[in-house]
């Protein structure tokens, strides 16, 4: 069934616009349900719920969303809310290119305007497609209103109050501007994109700061909101349960040289410790100028082990921006892909297309070796970077092939796709570049060491005996397959022949893409974290440093197989993240609870990630968790339903993550435990 | 010169802040409940840790030099094994090299943190810390001392001069009984403890509490006696444990496993401690 389910959501990725349709949609909602339900459960669901699904199709994007918007059933949620969330997972639009993800709509725009003010009025064809989709989102909202006046909702008069001023007047009360979001958000999700971001809301609400409430009332607000955004999580959730890129980004350095914090800033962290939902998550933008008070709430947030925050650090994500290129409004005013790729202000650049994978390179030129064995290590390394020039090129290929589907709701909300008349799928953004990801970056760089040592310095094997015990994953010779696991795991310490390493190999791939340019003259951005370090691995062969054949790759900038945390974020802080190298570098950082359950502790802890980031640290995630909790989990997981982990770069139910993911987090622990 | 060390980064019980500890090797002493007994011995120490050791049948596949078992004759020593299944507790270092490790982490001492001097007994070393001390002192580097203070010998000056804080042990204060147990000799310990009092702002008292040895009345009245008429600056006392059961198996001594105190009873002796509105917290 996984298998099956593997296959289908593979050629759905590839080829779900050659065949999409109810039935297929139908399976897809299944699919989504039967992560949390199960199986009998999510088909009885589906069957109930067929002939309200809905695929739309019309004459042009626009017309489409519309006729998709009439169709949705609005369906009033919390009696005592503040809020409607107008999402009917049951309709969608049929998409014929690859949909714009991963980014954030500038939710200021819908809340410093009404509806009418961003009518372009100009006639020719951007504008008036601008126009008409506002006309839709202008029906969809009385339809809202018509539902909810008809309903019992407590708050139903405030709630409408704040609909029809979304059509004529700009927000002026806090509620009014989050229901603005949340009608927004739910179009968004509604018209098939996928990992919605929530991008820099403290800054968006900024306005209303001065609300004369009490900060106990205005935190009540934010939960209700929250509350409303976790609904639909199975829906939202992409590839894992939890990964739906409803990221809040909060904090940040600003362009005078201060920093930037407000009222929310503080309310969003306590709301989201207090809330212990896995979603939405929390990334905080923190600098040297962070106040030690904003820092005490991160402190607070992090104890509250729910996965979130995840911390970035402006005082490098900044300067490697504005060298690449970006405006300073835009390096400045930076939120995130899902899940942590830096994206220039107001920007929805594709930054998660796909993953460099570090290991390929050994494959490709395994033939080469076969006929003749390197004599040298620079030999060897030559040959290395020839085979990881040939992926890199495979994979710019693969990337110039993409097709966008034309995307007019993020276009309503770009001010350069709007001003330049040009979709936001057309390059009509500020900037149109690509990002990708690496994986596997540890497993190699672990590799190459291993065969520094073992071929080059000690003379233990050739490289042609060791490869080819390798290709046949490790069949009969256990020993050598324990031999490279045993040696010492060189990545992730502030050894300086590893720093360099990985500084050399990171530089030749970023030399590799640098002339490269998209259809929208963008250029290439490359990251150290991917979250297909397990996707990837799938069936992919063995490895030089004993992983075997089908075995995860290591997690981001993680190593897991030292407790010395210092040494991680050294390694960390002294890579070069320049030229390019900013889209996502995060820490994956295992805690021991024991070392941080005493107040002294926790604050020299917190204290050494502050130390961290001065150093250079760029992003970090952590985990605080036991291996034999996490054991516990997997065996029982009625008794942890509520048990909350950080995979990949989000949060989600450590019970309702895939098997191999809840082996490979506890290997992770067992690891980390064995060498504290 | 060199010294052999055992250097612990991101330590964070050796003091305030966050520090690197640095075990230097020998003691006078030989508590039973020692929890470093690597360091009683200042002698290179190898050990074969057999987990990480690769073998075909009972052959280790990378060299027929090995020896597959614990060796302590360090000369005759297969040292080179490339997964690190040889392993020593400790290497030598020179007052330069061990500066430039420390030195890796200054961006981390600066909320108060440094380097803290443990063992073993870090004043059977004064040559190699004065040397050390000095090249601190010239950085501006935290230097904290954790001594037993039982040996005579000028390491009292180092202190005096470098540390920025000193952990004293107190532990058995009977005569016979400290002879008996630890092999100290108390009357050199009071003496060495009178010569730092015009500087006990900078002194710490540590007391391990452990079950039939240092926690029966008569000892901790003469602790009690020893706080009120020492005045350190501070008092930290600890129930003792039995992590270090890995470390006797390896060295092939006994280990002597210790009921580990009741959490009321230590805060019991806490309490009683700080009679007289002395400042004594459990670590």
């Amino acid at each position: 069934m996984k298998k099956l389910f593997s296959l289908l959501i593979n050629i759905y990725k590839k080829y779900g616009n050659l065949f999409q349709g109810k039935c297929f949609y139908a399976f897809i909602l299944f699919y989504k349900h039967q992560r949390e339900w199960g199986t009998g459960r999510a088909l009885k669901y589906v069957l109930k719920e067929f002939p309200h699904i809905h695929v739309i199709k019309g004459r042009d994007k626009v017309s489409a969303i519309g006729k998709m918007l009439e169709k949705v059933r609005i369906r009033p949620g919390q009696s005592d809310s503040l809020f409607v969330y107008p999402v009917d997972e049951c309709v969608t639009l049929k998409l014929k290119g690859k949909i714009l993800g991963n980014c954030c709509v500038d939710y200021s725009k819908i809340i410093g305007n009404s509806l009418e003010d961003l009518k372009m009025n100009e006639g020719e064809v951007f504008s008036l497609s601008n126009d008409s989709l506002i006309g839709y989102i202008e029906s969809f909202t009385e339809r809202i209103i018509a539902s909810v006046g008809s309903s019992e909702l407590k708050n139903k008069d405030l709630i409408i109050r704040n609909l029809q001023d979304t059509k004529t007047k700009k927000a002026d009360t806090l509620e009014g501007a989050l229901q603005r979001i949340l009608l927004i958000n739910a179009i968004q999700w509604q018209t098939g994109h996928i990992l919605v971001g929530l991008g820099r809301l403290d800054l968006v609400l900024d306005r209303f700061s001065d609300d004369k409430r009490t900060d106990e009332e205005l935190k009540g607000i934010l939960k209700d909101f929250l509350r409303n955004l976790h609904e639909y999580y199975c829906l939202k959730s992409n590839a894992l349960m939890g990964d739906t890129g409803q990221i809040i980004i909060l904090g940040g350095n600003t362009e005078d040289g201060g920093y930037f914090t407000n009222r929310f800033t503080g309310l969003f962290l306590d709301a989201v410790k207090e809330l212990d939902l896995p979603d939405p998550k929390v990334l905080i933008r923190i600098s040297s100028k962070t106040p030690d008070q904003l820092w005490e709430k991160i402190t607070d947030l992090i104890m509250a082990e729910n996965g979130s925050p995840l911390i970035s650090n402006d005082d490098v994500v900044i300067p490697c921006m504005l060298e690449f290129g970006y405006s300073k409004e835009e390096a400045y005013g930076y939120t995130t892909s899902a899940c942590w790729e830096p994206m220039p202000g107001e920007g929805c650049e594709q930054n998660n297309i796909v993953s460099i994978n570090c290991l390929e390179a050994f494959d490709i030129i395994s033939g080469s070796i076969k006929e003749k064995e390197p004599d040298s290590f620079e030999a060897f390394m030559d040959l290395y970077f020839d085979g990881l020039e040939k992926h890199v090129k495979e994979i710019l290929d693969y990337i110039d092939g993409i097709e966008w589907e034309e995307d007019p709701v993020i276009s309503l909300f770009n001010s350069s796709a709007r001003s330049r008349h040009m979709d936001a799928a057309c390059g009509g953004g500020r900037s149109n570049n690509y990002g990708l990801l690496t994986v596997a970056m540890g497993n190699a760089v672990n590799s190459i060491m291993n065969i520094k040592k073992l071929v080059y310095e000690d003379h233990i094997f050739s490289l042609q005996e060791l490869d080819r015990i390798r290709r046949s994953n490790f069949k009969g010779r256990a020993d050598v397959r324990e031999l490279l696991s045993g040696m010492p795991k060189m990545y992730g310490t502030d050894d300086p022949a590893v720093v360099s390493m990985v500084n050399m190999i990171t530089g030749r791939i970023r030399k590799m893409v640098s002339e490269y340019r998209n259809r929208f003259n963008g250029r290439v951005k490359i990251g150290l974290s991917s979250p297909h370090y397990i996707m990837n691995s799938t069936d992919y062969p063995a490895s030089f440093d004993g992983r075997g054949k089908g075995d995860p790759f290591a997690v981001h900038i993680s190593n897991d197989h030292a407790s010395d945390h210092i040494g991680l974020i050294s390694f960390a802080a002294g890579l070069d993240y320049g030229n390019a190298g900013f889209n996502g570098n995060v820490v994956d950082m295992l805690v021991s609870p024991a070392l941080i359950n005493d107040t002294m502790q926790r604050e020299k802890f917190i204290y050494m990630l502050r130390q961290g980031f001065k150093q250079g640290m760029f992003q970090l995630q952590l985990n605080c968790i036991s291996a034999d909790e996490l054991r516990k989990a997997k065996a029982n997981p009625e008794d942890f339903p509520d048990l909350i982990v950080r995979v990949w770069g989000f949060n989600a139910y450590f019970v309702q993550l895939p098997e191999e993911y809840q082996d490979y987090l506890i290997e992770r622990a067992e690891r980390y435990e064995r060498a504290s | 010169m060199k010294e052999l060390l055992d250097i612990q980064r991101f330590s964070l019980h050796d003091g305030e802040g966050i520090r690197t500890a640095v075990f230097l090797k020998g003691c006078p002493l030989h508590c039973p409940w020692c929890a470093n007994p690597e360091n009683l011995i200042n002698a290179p120490f190898y050990y074969v840790d057999e987990t990480r050791c690769i073998k075909s049948g009972k052959e280790c596949i990378l060299s027929s030099k090995c020896p597959g078992k614990a060796y302590i004759e360090a000369e005759k020593l297969y040292k080179n094994c490339q997964v690190g299944a040889v392993r020593s507790f400790g290497n030598y270092y020179s007052p330069e090299e061990l500066m430039e490790i420390i030195l890796k982490d200054r961006i981390y001492y600066e909320n108060g943190g440094g380097v803290t001097f443990s063992g073993g007994e870090p004043l059977l070393h004064v040559d190699f810390l004065a040397d050390i001390c000095t090249m601190l002192k010239q950085d501006d580097i935290s230097i904290g001392f954790e001594t037993c203070l039982y040996n005579q010998n000028e390491g009292l000056d180092l202190i005096r001069r470098y540390a920025d804080f000193c952990f004293i042990d107190v532990k058995i204060l009977d005569r016979t009984l400290c002879r008996e147990t630890i092999g100290g000799d108390v009357d050199i310990y009071l003496k060495n403890l009178d010569l730092l009092k015009d500087i006990k702002d900078r002194i710490v008292f540590r007391v391990p509490i452990v079950p039939g040895f240092t926690d029966d009345h008569d000892n901790l009245v003469l602790i009690k006696k020893l706080i009120q008429d020492f005045g350190p600056s501070r008092v930290e006392i600890f129930g003792v444990h039995n992590l270090a059961a890995k470390k006797y198996q390896i060295l092939g001594r006994p280990f002597r496993r210790f009921d580990e105190p009741k959490r009321s009873d230590i805060i019991k002796i806490r309490d009683y401690l700080a009679e007289g509105n002395m400042d004594v917290v459990i670590i």
